[in-house]
């Protein structure tokens, strides 16, 4: 019985997940701009890594393979924001007039 | 962080052998001293157990903020689509260590939404997909349980 419920939660979570990437990967078509369409794909990193990784321990069950996976989510989680601020800040130093782009706040 | 990098290794190692145990034990202790002569890894002072009981309240912090932002984003992209108004917005952190600054820029990023852009001297770029989303974010919930843990 336990088996059937966390085989189902993970097959939800990973359909769950697919579903982020699709929306991420809709938001890249539906959004115009760079630095926008960077959010697109940050939810794939976040919610849709974690959703179909953790959806992929509960399928195979507790183990060496899921400490491991756990492991992956981490080292994703670290380096991602590393490479969408350097993307980020790349774009908004040579983009020639972000005023056009977006609204700027000095707070 | 010997200790932390024997853990990983023992982790991907897969088998707790004496010969596993004893290449583990030569490999942390020379990424450590690596650590410490390339990159200037400093130990700091053991400020006892509620400083990790901090730590781990803040990743289960993190760990909720970055799952609900995922939903807000999801939302955005299929209710706005390109009608969203982007907003990039310069403010100060009140945060003075750098270990902070960084770990504040890095949860900023890891919640989608929000981009640090630049994280310079205390003062931070951030763009944000939407106005919604930019609304105080220089007083926002990580910022005070980060200087909580710098005090």
């Amino acid at each position: 019985m336990i088996d059937a419920v966390v085989t189902a939660a993970g097959l939800a979570l990973v359909l769950f997940g697919l579903f982020v990437f699709f929306s991420a990967v809709l938001g890249l078509y539906r959004l115009h701009y760079v630095l926008d369409r960077m959010h697109a794909a940050a939810v794939g990193d976040a919610l849709g890594i974690f959703c179909i990784l953790a959806g992929l321990i509960l399928l195979h069950g507790w183990s060496l393979a899921a400490a491991k996976t756990l492991l992956i989510i981490l080292f994703l989680w670290l380096t991602s924001p590393v490479a969408s601020h350097l993307i980020a800040e790349m774009e908004v130093e040579t983009v020639p007039d972000i005023r056009r782009e977006c609204e700027v706040e000095e707070r | 962080m010997p200790v932390l990098f024997f853990l990983i290794w023992l982790l991907l190692a897969g088998e707790m052998t004496l010969r596993t145990c004893l290449w583990g034990v030569a490999v942390s202790a020379l990424l450590s001293w690596a650590c410490r002569k390339f990159l200037g890894h400093r130990r700091r002072p053991w400020r006892g157990l509620g400083e990790i009981g901090a730590c781990v309240s803040y990743l289960w912090y993190l760990l909720r903020e970055i799952l609900k932002a995922g939903f807000v984003v999801m939302r955005l992209i299929y209710t706005k689509g390109a009608q969203v108004e982007p907003k990039l917005i310069w403010f100060d952190t009140t945060l003075r260590s750098d270990r902070a600054r960084t770990v504040l820029a890095d949860s900023i990023t890891l919640t989608a939404g929000t981009i640090t852009v630049t994280a310079e001297d205390g003062r931070f770029c951030v763009h944000a997909l939407d106005a919604s989303l930019a609304e105080g974010i220089e007083h926002c919930e990580f910022q005070r349980r980060l200087e909580k843990l710098e005090a």
